[in-house]
């Protein structure tokens, strides 16, 4: 999987060919896969909107920047207005019960890990999953999330930390 | 020879330093540390141990035929979207009513519906519409420039209010809101009602004549009704409600200095 295309990538490639890395990154940060689901809806958006700037370099850089984003967006939103479905809809890609590829993905994952994620809070998540999860530099994560380098190391280290505990 | 405290500081750094972020001034102090803390050595150790589980999470792959239907949606609303340039089709009113009378309202949803498809059509404008310059309000009776991905396009001078055109690059949208709460029983037939956090929501889902299909969200927001119509999500009607001015913390509070021009022109009483 290409990570750094030299053309622009069109809207479809993204979701075609950077699927798997785009839903990697949001059930890291989401942690179950209606969210996760939800969530790449939201960046498949933005993405659209941003590909006409987008500057050809690490697309999945970029693509996490994004998905990050897009995460502390929606948690800061629920954290202001807790949100209930307005309707069912089909139009709208709402999953339904999991399917026998979806269970046996669950089954298989380290659960453990991925459960001490989610105890972090998002910030902290957030930065660790951009970090170990993308792969970015922490001046990199600095300029995703618009904050200072030295609170990318601090979030890094207290996530970490945190994780050490619930790990143990 | 390092105090206590500074050993403190150099524990903080022992994540950045296996992630090779350090300085070299930075990261020979913290060799030093490692020399002659055997805990230091201990604990990068198991940084390292929980950095190796979060790098060894494998993928994640979405649902199967999730990507396609993403598709396939995609392409269906870019084909609406062509089709609303012709005629009426779904998009996003977003209408501000500013008043200093809190009232029972029951946003015109039918109306709202067609004055906001004509004006996502970029071709016709409602004869008692008037466009407004949302720069040069000072900002404080207007829709916010963006919501989320949704990027303020138009505002207007309404009868009853604001109405403002948003665009996410896939449709367009638009916000209505108006002073009061919302009279629920002068709403169609055919809504759900709901809740968010305290506030009552309802929300019922149209076609247009274009057959495009359309969400009608109304709110109570603050002290005032807001309405969103267009071709979204529920979520995406949800954040530009959100992000709407909530009135009775900063909209009408500004409203009485900064906004007569919404007053003036809606021609309400103050």
């Amino acid at each position: 999987m290409p990570d750094q295309p030299d053309e622009t990538p069109s809207w479809e490639q993204v979701a075609r060919e950077h699927g798997q890395f785009l839903y990697t990154v949001a059930y890291r940060l989401t942690g179950n896969h209606e969210d996760a689901q939800d969530l790449v809806q939201d960046v498949l958006l933005r993405v659209q909107r941003g590909l006409a700037t987008y500057q050809p370099g690490s697309l999945h850089g970029w693509l996490g920047r994004i998905t990050t984003n897009a995460f502390l967006d929606d948690v800061r939103r629920r954290k202001r207005r807790p949100v209930e479905p307005l309707a069912d809809d089909a139009e709208r890609v709402v999953p339904g019960a999991p399917s026998a590829d979806e269970a046996m993905d669950q089954a298989n994952l380290p659960q453990h890990v991925q459960d001490a994620l989610l105890q972090l809070p998002a910030d902290y998540r957030a930065a660790v999953v951009l970090c170990d999860v993308v792969g970015l530099e922490y001046q990199e994560i600095a300029d995703s999330l618009g904050i200072p380098v030295g609170t990318v190391r601090s979030r890094i280290h207290r996530g970490r930390a945190q994780l050490r505990e619930v790990l143990a | 020879m390092s105090t206590p405290s500074q050993d403190r500081e150099l524990f903080e750094l022992l994540d950045a330093y296996l992630d090779g972020e350090l300085q070299d001034d930075q990261r020979a102090a913290v060799d030093g540390l490692l020399e002659r803390s055997a805990q230091a050595r201990t604990e990068l150790a198991e940084i390292e141990r929980v950095r190796s589980l979060v790098r060894g999470l494998p993928p994640v792959d979405a649902p199967f035929g999730f990507y396609e239907r993403l598709v396939r949606r995609r392409t269906k609303v870019r084909g609406l979207a062509v089709a609303t340039v012709g005629a009426v089709a779904a998009a996003i009113v977003l209408v501000l009513a500013i008043s200093p009378v809190t009232d029972r309202v029951a946003p015109p949803v039918v109306d709202l519906g067609e004055r906001h498809a004509m004006l996502a059509s970029a071709r016709a404008m409602p004869a008692d519409y008037e466009p407004i310059d949302a720069d040069a309000t000072d900002g404080s009776m207007t829709p916010p420039p963006t919501a989320g991905a949704y990027r303020r396009m138009a505002v207007y001078d309404a009868p009853e209010g604001v109405h403002a055109i948003y665009d996410n690059g896939v449709a367009p949208v638009s916000v209505f809101e108006q002073t009061g709460d919302v009279d629920w029983d002068d709403l169609p037939v055919g809504g759900e009602r709901m809740r968010m956090d305290g506030d009552e929501a309802w929300m019922m889902r149209t076609t247009t004549t274009s057959g495009a299909a359309t969400e009608v969200v109304v709110m109570n927001h603050g002290s005032m009704v807001v309405t969103v119509v267009g071709t979204m999500t529920a979520s995406d009607a949800v954040q530009l409600a959100d992000a709407m001015p909530r009135p009775g913390r900063s909209l009408l509070d500004r409203a009485g200095d900064a906004c007569e021009w919404v007053a003036e022109g809606f021609g309400f009483p103050r």
